[in-house]
């Protein structure tokens, strides 16, 4: 407590000197000395010099004293501080030059720091995060409709939630697309299904009203309930805390919203951004055009991503082992009754071996899990890699801008040293000077990271949105920067302080600082490494160029020239059977009917969006080996789909309208397909046999098309089937593809294509409206951004490298001035000392 | 002077609150004569090491300084104890009679176990 008291005064006395209190204090006590020694009888002179020595000296005393009012190192540390702030302002120059360096290579690291953090470091905002672990299903199930690798069949679920003895809770959730209408406004957006216990096994609560209970997710349509998530409520519903007990209408059904969830907290998949929640157990009523899909008891369609809360001491491992008896016995409850698909008996048979040997897996998930981890996991490491070398580049630069600079101060220094300054403290005030450089780099930097940051998030395509990520930086970003910074000053700090506390007094001040000062050899090591790591950068930099060329020269197979297109989701509005086929009938044709508008064409799916849709299938005519893979990625189109998008056909026809009335199911293959399953025979007129979503259906090969991109650039064009839209009884168009008249340019339809479409429904939301260039655009996005990042990081550096080298040549030519003079003195011409100090550059290299 | 032992700094902040607890307000200069006439002049106190020695018992709160005029009417620092002074010197006292009396015991002839 007193010590506390005495520390507490000693801070507040280094800022209120009481110089006079202390001389007075000194000067009374002189006097009332000497007045005694005069009474004693000394001579005014002597009596003086009595009470001086008996004092020890005033000079002594005051400074003994100060020592004590104060912290001495703090009192250092400031004097240091302000000295480096006085060297600083009096080289505006040099800091400039110093802080932006430091700002970019500092600024960089924070920025990419901050994606990666959220994309692949952070751990969830919920209940011990730790012991969270994500359940998949592992291994060759066909037979079963897989919505998404490692999900798990509803009944499943219940079956692990309810019997698992590892886990103190076991929630699922399945993420939607949703159509959600509230007022007067539609939108499209992300949302998740989740079962009741969801929010419970997380340890999240609500922000405003409640969020589910365990039970909520038990009876099927039972709950039409929403809990809204805290950023969507802030955003769209400005915070109103009336939105609770209100409906909104979710792809056309009624569901009373009961709450918010809390804030910062944004579910499993940190990049999904689910805007709202909705029981599990309204799946099949929200999401009804995949009825069979979407059901509680479908033991063959697996669509729920199923996470574990582990019991205290259980390991992962012990956990899966646990959980393989009670798969054991789903699998023979399941496996003789199933017809998996597959042809011939021997390929049935191989079929059901290879589903008794599906396993479970159960792996941490503390950090939730992301599909765009694995997307943008490479691409974050490498950029984190290179800003770390921008980062040391900027350092090696400043390092070299203070030795040259403690080079020019070496006399100064010297002339300290020789009259007694302590070399220890020299240091610390070089050192003092960097902790001030660099924390106006890093305060300079974080400004830099959060500008680049949004730039960087609003670069990145994802899906339909842009990426849910926070740009703002948090106390763990400004951790991380703070030890980037403080890692930075030492590199960089440490070199000018040691060779300024190493400085040879005698020889400095002998030689008027002409030569050995500032040590030229280890300036020269920094310049090479400088100009190594910034070639290093730019090859980095020339091979990620190299590779978005190749994908941009690419032949994508589509001729994008001309082709406007855009998302709908009517089958989120209740269009749904012969209503569907009424409306996209109509659309198509308001579509036409737009001026400039010369053909019009609907999918089912958009291509080179990251979007994948495999369906198995039988060909008749070919022996499939027992587990071979017959998936074929699939899509429906309208006719003129391809006349749209450029896609020849090279045998056959296109769907007809006739087509749609014939009752006789056609299909289009692509080139891949008709080479790999017929190889020169011609593909048109057999019979390939779908088993899309379930159901079974015979169609004929009516035509052959040209290869073209289905899921990104990325990838060769795998074997693809597709399926006539007008004959299809439920269809669901997604992709609407126009080709415009060659004089009007496609991005400025925007505005009568969606009129058009509001014209036979204003709820239906247009989504996602960019030309098929636009579209190409974005699926090199993510290797465009690296190239550009990386092209950046490359200039930068070069440009750190080039200041680094002019500031050494500098220097060595000013300290070579009286050379070069008495050269030219004695008739050497200008070229020739032009040679010299080129040759001295060169050697540098 | 020089083979008189220096007063060391522990022990010069309990002769400083015994002096002010016997003579009550003083200045610095009146608390090192006192010192140095108690202890016989036997100690010599270098008057400059009182200075900051009365800082920290400022410092802890166990004194306190005034500004008055002297008895020659001359401006000085006049320190008194404060309460914690008080209770600190009866602590410190106490202290020293303890260590005192084991050295004494430890150091008393014929009593060799």
């Amino acid at each position: 407590m007193r010590r506390a008291r005495a520390w507490w005064m000693r801070v507040v006395g280094m800022f209120r000197r009481r110089e006079g209190d202390l001389t007075a204090e000194i000067e009374s006590h002189l006097e009332l000395h000497i007045a005694d020694n005069l009474k004693a009888g000394m001579s005014p002179e002597q009596a003086r010099r009595a009470a001086l020595m008996k004092l020890g000296g005033v000079e002594q005393v005051k400074e003994a004293y100060r020592d004590r009012r104060g912290i001495p190192w703090m009192d250092h540390l400031i004097q240091d501080l302000k000295y480096g702030a006085r060297q600083l302002r009096r080289n505006p120059g040099f800091t400039v030059v110093a802080v932006l360096s430091l700002a970019l290579g500092i600024g960089a690291n924070t920025a990419i720091f901050t994606l990666m953090d959220q994309v692949l470091l952070r751990l969830l905002p919920v209940k011990d995060p730790q012991a969270l672990t994500r359940i998949t299903w592992e291994g060759q199930h066909a037979g079963v409709a897989s919505m998404g690798a490692g999900t798990l069949p509803y009944p499943y679920y219940r079956e692990v939630r309810d019997r698992a003895e590892a886990f103190d809770g076991v929630l699922g959730q399945s993420p939607v697309e949703l159509s959600l209408a509230y007022g007067a406004h539609t939108e499209h957006l992300q949302g998740e299904l989740v079962t009741g216990n969801y929010f419970e096994v997380l340890g999240v609560g609500a922000a405003v009203g409640r969020t589910f209970r365990a039970g909520d997710g038990e009876q099927a349509g039972g709950h039409p309930q929403a809990v809204l998530d805290y950023d969507y409520w802030m955003e769209r519903f400005g915070a109103d805390r009336g939105v609770v007990g209100k409906t909104i209408l979710v792809n056309n059904v009624p569901l009373t919203v009961i709450g918010v969830s809390a804030k910062g907290f944004v579910g499993m998949d940190v990049a999904r951004g689910a805007k709202i929640r909705i029981p599990i157990s309204m799946a099949k009523e929200v999401m009804g055009s995949l009825a069979q899909v979407w059901n509680l008891e479908n033991r063959r369609a697996s669509w729920v991503e199923v996470f574990g809360r582990l019991k205290p001491e259980v390991t992962t491992q012990r956990a899966q082992a646990s959980l393989t008896p009670l798969l054991r016995a789903l699998i023979e409850t399941d496996a003789p009754g199933t017809s998996f698909f597959g042809g011939s008996p021997q390929q049935q048979e191989y079929a059901r071996q290879k589903f008794r040997e599906t396993y479970f897996e159960v792996s941490p998930a503390a950090r939730g899990y992301s599909r765009m981890r694995t997307r943008y996991e490479t691409p974050l490491r490498v950029l984190m890699g290179l800003v770390v070398l921008v980062l040391l580049m900027a350092a090696l630069n400043v390092a070299n801008l203070l030795l040259a600079r403690g080079a020019a101060r070496s006399r100064e220094i010297a002339v300290r040293l020789a009259l007694g300054a302590d070399r220890w403290r020299l240091m610390r005030q070089s050192l003092a000077e960097s902790a001030l450089l660099t924390l106006l780099g890093g305060a300079a930097g974080v400004a830099l990271a959060v500008w680049a940051d949004r730039v960087l998030v609003a670069l990145i395509p994802a899906g339909d949105d842009h990426l849910q990520l926070n740009t703002a930086p948090d106390l763990r970003v400004l951790a991380f920067t703070l030890a980037v910074c403080a890692l930075t000053g030492l590199l960089f700090g440490l070199l000018p302080a040691w060779s300024a506390a190493r400085l040879d007094i005698f020889t400095t001040v002998r030689e008027h600082g002409r030569s050995g000062a500032g040590n030229p050899r280890l300036r020269r090591v920094l310049v090479a490494a400088q100009v190594f790591l910034s070639t290093l950068l730019f090859l980095a930099a020339g091979s990620f160029v190299r590779s978005l060329e190749n994908l941009k020269t690419l032949d994508t197979g589509f001729r994008t020239e001309h082709v406007e297109t855009f998302s709908i989701g009517a089958d989120l509005n209740g269009y749904r059977n012969e209503r569907a086929v009424q409306y996209y009938r109509q659309l198509l044709e308001r579509l036409r009917a737009v001026p400039g508008v010369s053909k019009a064409a609907i999918a089912s799916m958009r291509v080179v969006d990251g979007d994948w849709w495999g369906e198995p299938m039988r060909i008749e005519g070919y022996a499939a080996a027992p587990g071979e893979n017959m998936t074929q990625a699939f899509n429906i189109v309208s006719p003129d789909y391809f006349a749209v998008m450029g896609e020849p056909l090279i045998e056959g026809r296109d769907f007809q309208a006739a087509d749609a009335a014939s009752g006789h199911g056609v299909a289009i293959v692509n080139e891949t397909f008709a080479k790999k399953y017929f190889g020169g025979r011609s593909a048109v007129g057999h019979m390939v046999m779908p088993y899309e979503t379930g159901v079974m259906r015979k169609v004929e090969i009516v035509g052959v098309v040209k290869d073209s991109r289905y899921e990104n650039l990325r990838d060769t064009p795998p074997s693809q089937v597709f399926l006539d839209f007008d004959q299809h009884p439920d269809p669901a168009g997604h992709f609407v593809a126009v080709k415009t008249d060659t004089g009007a340019m496609p991005s400025s339809m925007a505005g009568s294509l969606r009129e058009a479409v509001r014209s036979i429904d204003p709820n239906v939301p247009v989504f996602a409206m960019r030309t098929m260039e636009e579209q190409v655009d974005r699926s090199i996005a993510t290797e465009r951004l690296v190239a550009w990042l990386a092209a950046g990081f490359g200039i930068v550096a070069a440009v750190l490298a080039a200041v680094g080298l002019y500031g050494l040549m500098a220097f060595n030519v000013a300290r070579r001035t009286t050379e070069i003079g008495v050269r030219m003195a004695l008739g050497a011409r200008r070229g020739a000392v032009t040679w010299l100090v080129q040759v001295d550059i060169l050697r540098n290299q | 002077m020089a083979d008189r032992p220096d007063v060391w700094q522990g022990t010069l902040a309990l002769m400083v609150l015994k002096t002010l607890e016997t003579l009550g307000a003083l200045h610095g200069y009146g608390i090192a004569r006192r010192i140095e006439q108690t202890s016989g002049d036997l100690l010599s106190v270098n008057y400059g090491t009182l200075y900051p020695a009365l800082l920290k018992l400022e410092q802890e709160g166990y004194i306190a300084g005034e500004w008055g005029l002297s008895e020659n009417n001359r401006k000085a620092k006049f320190y008194s104890l404060t309460r914690a002074g008080r209770k600190q010197l009866e602590r410190e006292a106490r202290q020293w009679g303890q260590t005192t009396e084991i050295m004494a015991r430890f150091l008393a002839p014929g009593e060799r176990s």
